[in-house]
């Protein structure tokens, strides 16, 4: 036996029997005791970190913490999670981990630029800071001075947009809006404010780690990958908990669903409102809890009398025994179900029902402040900037933020805003980290509006297709490269985390911590950064909380050393009765109460049928207007159909990139360079294509996306096909993403507005798949 | 010392934040794949079963690519790892049909042989594999086999969720092929079902894997022992630079020596 532990049998045996005689004998000194294994045998080793710094990551909303291992030459090695982390646990989704990528792509910005050429044409001068922020200011000034702050809005998404919302309020202008509003969350946030009195916070408060139920609709958990909740999404059913999953598509969550609902897309208001009729009609509701705190009930079982299993059968294609089976299963659950509330909701344009007959599933359940329905979030009250600096000047007055034709919408809206600047109303945009070619719809608009502008600021880390367009470009400093603002997530335990710098900023980028105060003093508003950096701003915050006598104590060194703090702990989630445990007294006792929305006196419970939505229909029916989707309780209409020849499109996540920002960053490149389109065998085989084959989308209105590879698979229903958002990049800039995979963005020349929320619905584009440069 | 390892695949939910964990804690071509993660299907029913399935070198206690290499260079370490000297690889890739599994390849930006290494340098620190630590779904564990008061006692790594939840565990090998592998599967009864029917060793398989059990394996074993070794020697002779590398050569080629004799001597 070699000092391996097995034989060489096989190799000899390999090489065959008879020996020639030996091969010229290789003698040397044999060292003693020496064994193949105790030899230094050369690794492929990588560098080894010696030392680590905690942070917070940028890669996507959900702020997972990070641990950054840094080498000897200061490079960053490798992100791993942190223990114990209240979102995260330890654990990283993929671009958690391979968001070191963006501290290495070498497509970054790293100069600011001035635009040299036409808008939209890519071409820039490099300039120096001094310059770049001088010209900001002085176009800024100008277009203030002629027209006033509220010509000048701010579009902008990250960690750091809170530098661009404190410049906005010290410029005066109430124009600063979010995608992550209106093309994402705002129906849902009205829905649920509409019928509970309180938006939903984000992340949010399902609690699925606790669940004998969980029922996706539209939702892809598991291919979007909200760290902890894909971690209790996988315990939970792993446990045993049931899977109810509502999608056109067999997406991942659906293949390891209970039953899964391959319904027809757009009437998913039909099959909330079939299962609400079954759960009254067999009395499977919290009688305790409607009686308690709720308004409306009689109402709403009267509306929903005729939602029966074989209507919405017939809307839906689902049969009425699946129907019937999903009702009887959500129903078993009773207050341990959780219906998670989905994100990016905005589908085809009456959104905001659609949240209201979710809403109102949670309050007949008794789901709201159950254990494994949606707890009630904790969260860490950090003194706002005004109590942490008594003496910061007073922002001056803004005009009612609330955009007047959406009545239920929370905050300015970045649809709104575009329209407002085609209409000349707004003059110059200050655009930070978000690319709103790509996510907003109808491009052409976008397009439009840029051009009109007579300034665009756009800060950024990567030359993505808005920066194309700007006049100024300035070069952001990955998350990876700067300190920034304390966060606070709604969770179980309330909690603070920072983000701590972790390696140099790459070329001349700079955080926007220290943009913003820069724009700031160029316009004269220096006084109102009482701070010199952000570290000094964090300090002085969790100075002022920690001075107050009634709360919690956060010590700054091992916030800093181990990147967060529980600042309390155990306290209740669940209402009296509902906790954990057998008894139900397992963290219970939060308090709980429904506001009115609109702060009518003595209507503080559930709203099941709305008063508010009441209103503004009959004012609508009275004024003549047409009151379609106002509706006091849900309503459903059926989608429309498809052109002839068309099948809808729909698209999704992959788990590996985030939006349309990671498909440049070298490493989540690799993995996942471009997308593909799903089509059912049949839908294949009525274009003619097949698996693998090259294909163009054209959409309803002409418009052409391609070339991208069929993937036929029986996962995909025969009415529509779906693509992963973020590819087909159009800006040259990215050498590894360019025309890479289709833009679904590009193909959504159509949207539908929610009437109550303004959130612009994109499910409702069409599409055929044709050979390239064919018709 | 030694490791256990598993994977639960019916956690698994196909992010492969493994795959990527990977490229960045060993600071590898964004293409390397010495993990990756595959999607079964059943092909039998329009809708049928399906599984993830996540798997890396499973580290075999009796690996047939340490034997295949002709330099000596897949060697395997005192703790149980399977690990390739950069310097003794020649990037001739005798190794790569060898593995049941798949899980070696020669890297085409260094022309040397690439596979997972259980991540050393982080074990040493107290930390998983950087795969075992990543998993947002908790579908792998990485445990230490370690004495303790003269016992045997088994003990995970790092942060790494404990799958200790009774689920019967299957290694991949069939009466023919068995490596005595490390790795250990488990998950709900019909996706380890799966896992059988559709990787190596029983089924599907590479091109290469089929080439090795067809035909380059024997083509390589018409070479005849004294060619075999004699372009070892060369080949090894090439790569050496020490007495270190000296003293490994010199063991194998006595060892050779000894089993021949010892094979002469029973005739």
């Amino acid at each position: 036996m070699s000092a391996n532990g097995h034989t060489r049998r096989e190799f000899i045996q390999f090489g065959l029997a008879g020996s020639a005689g030996a091969a010229a004998s290789i003698l040397f000194e044999q060292e003693a005791g020496a064994t193949q294994t105790d030899i230094a045998h050369p690794r492929f080793d990588p560098p080894v970190a010696v030392r680590s710094v905690r942070s917070v990551c940028g890669v996507c909303f959900w702020k997972c913490g990070i641990n950054v291992e840094i080498g000897e030459q200061g490079e960053a090695l490798h992100i791993s999670g942190v223990p114990g982390h209240p979102l995260s646990q330890g654990r990283l989704c993929p671009r958690g981990v391979g968001g070191i990528g963006f501290h290495e792509d070498t497509d970054r910005l790293q100069h600011p630029q001035i635009r040299a050429g036409e808008r939209g044409e890519a071409v820039f001068r490099d300039t120096t800071w001094d310059e770049a922020n001088s010209v900001i200011g002085k176009r800024l000034r100008e277009i203030i001075e002629e027209d006033g702050p509220g010509a000048v809005a701010f579009l902008t998404h990250g960690a750091a947009e809170t530098h661009f919302e404190h410049l906005a309020a010290a410029i005066g202008t109430a124009h600063h809006a979010h995608s992550a509003y209106d093309q994402c969350k705002a129906p849902r946030e009205v829905g649920y404010q509409l019928t509970f009195g309180h938006p939903l916070k984000s992340p949010e408060p399902v609690d699925i780690a606790n669940t004998d139920c969980l029922v996706l609709i539209g939702s892809h958990l598991g291919e979007n990958m909200h760290n902890l909740q894909v971690q209790e999404f996988v315990e939970a059913t792993t446990r045993g908990a049931k899977l109810i999953v509502v999608d056109p598509r067999r997406s991942t969550a659906a293949l390891r669903a209970d039953i899964w609902l391959q319904i027809k897309p757009g009437t998913d208001l039909a099959l909330l409102l079939a299962w609400t009729h079954i759960l009254i009609r067999d009395g499977l509701y919290d009688r305790d809890f409607v009686r308690d705190y709720t308004a409306g009930f009689d109402l709403l079982s009267e509306h929903v009398a005729q939602s029966t299993p074989e209507w919405a059968a017939a809307e839906t294609g689902l049969t009425a025994e699946q129907i019937e089976a999903s009702a009887q299963m959500i129903g078993k659950a009773g207050p341990h179900m959780a219906l998670h509330p989905g994100r990016h909701v905005v589908w085809y344009g009456n959104d905001t029902q659609r949240a209201r007959a979710m809403a109102i599933l949670v309050a007949i359940t008794g789901t709201w402040g159950s254990r494994g329905g949606y707890y009630l979030p904790n969260q860490a009250h950090l003194p706002s900037l005004e109590e942490v600096y008594p003496d910061l000047p007073a922002y001056p007055g803004l005009a009612e933020r609330r955009d007047p034709g959406y009545p239920f919408a929370v905050g300015v809206n970045v649809n709104g805003i575009r329209q407002a600047t085609r209409d000349g109303a707004i003059k110059a945009w200050v655009v930070v980290g978000t690319n709103l070619i790509t996510s907003l719809p109808a491009q052409q608009e976008t397009v439009e509006a840029l051009k009109k502008l007579e300034f665009l600021a756009v800060v950024d880390v990567l030359p993505t297709e808005i920066t194309q367009y700007a006049d100024v470009l300035l070069p952001a400093a990955s998350y990876l490269e700067r300190s920034d603002n304390l966060c606070v997530g709604g969770s179980r335990d309330p909690f603070v985390a920072v983000m701590q710098q972790a390696v140099e900023p790459i070329g001349e980028s700079r955080g926007e911590a220290q943009i913003a105060r820069d724009i700031g003093a160029e316009l004269g508003l220096g006084r109102y950064w009482l701070w010199d950096s952000v570290e000094e701003l964090s300090e002085a915050t969790i100075a002022k909380y920690n001075s107050d006598p009634t709360g919690g104590k956060v010590d700054w060194d091992t916030l800093v050393a181990t990147g967060y703090a529980v600042t309390d702990e155990n306290l209740p989630i669940y209402r009296q009765g509902y906790g954990s445990g057998a008894d139900g007294t397992g963290r219970a006792g939060a308090p709980f109460g429904f506001p009115t929305f609109k702060g009518e006196a003595g209507d503080d419970r559930v709203q099941l049928y709305s008063p508010d939505l009441a209103e503004v229909w009959l004012s609508k029916i009275e004024s003549g207007d047409d009151p379609t989707g106002y509706e006091p309780l849900p309503t459903y209409y059926p989608p429309r159909g498809a052109p002839p020849g068309h099948v809808r499109l729909l698209y999704g996540r992959s788990p590996v990139h985030s939006f349309g920002r990671t498909q440049n960053t070298p490493i989540l490149h690799g993995r996942d360079p471009e997308n593909s389109v799903w089509a059912s065998p049949a839908t294949a085989a009525a274009y003619g294509v097949a698996d693998g084959e090259l294909v163009e989308m054209l959409n309803q209105d002409g418009v052409r996306q391609g070339p991208i590879k069929v993937k036929v698979t029986d996962r995909m229903s025969d009415d529509a096909v779906y693509i992963t958002h973020g590819f087909g990049h159009n800006s040259r800039q990215l050498t590894r993403a360019y025309k890479r995979g289709v833009d679904d963005s590009a193909l959504m020349t159509q949207y539908a507005v929610d009437p109550l929320s303004g959130g612009t619905g994109m499910r409702v584009n069409f599409v055929r798949l044709v050979r390239p440069n064919s018709a | 010392m030694s490791f256990q390892f598993r994977i639960d695949i019916s956690r698994c939910i196909g992010c492969r934040a493994c795959e990527v964990a990977c490229v960045t804690a060993n600071d590898l071509d964004p293409s390397s794949a010495r993990n990756w993660v595959k999607f079964l299907e059943d092909d039998g029913d329009v809708i049928g079963n399906t599984t993830f399935a996540p798997y890396l070198c499973h580290h075999c206690a009796d690996a047939p690519c340490v034997d295949a290499c002709p330099t000596g260079a897949s060697f395997k370490a005192a703790d149980g790892r399977v690990l390739v000297d950069k310097d003794l690889c020649i990037g001739c890739g005798l190794c790569v049909p060898a593995c049941p599994y798949e899980a070696r390849y020669v890297a085409p930006d260094t022309n040397k042989l690439e596979k997972c290494t259980l991540c050393e340098g982080r074990v040493e620190n107290g930390q998983a594999p950087a795969c075992f630590e990543v998993c947002p779904a908790g579908a792998r564990s990485f445990y230490e086999v370690v004495e303790i008061d003269g016992e045997e006692r088994v003990v995970s790594v790092g942060d790494v969720n404990a799958i200790d939840d009774g689920h019967e565990l299957i290694a991949l090998t069939t009466s023919a092929v068995d490596p005595a592998p490390r790795l250990r599967f488990s998950g709900l009864p019909q996706d380890l079902a799966l896992l059988q029917e559709k990787l190596p060793p029983q089924g599907g398989g590479s091109e290469a894997s089929m080439l090795w059990r067809n035909g380059f394996g024997k083509a390589v074993g018409g070479l005849g022992v004294a060619s075999a070794m004699a372009m070892g020697a060369m080949i090894g002779m090439r790569m050496l630079r020490d007495r270190a590398e000296k003293v490994a050569l010199q063991e194998m080629e006595e060892q050779m020596l000894a089993e021949k004799e010892e094979v002469a001597d029973n005739e």
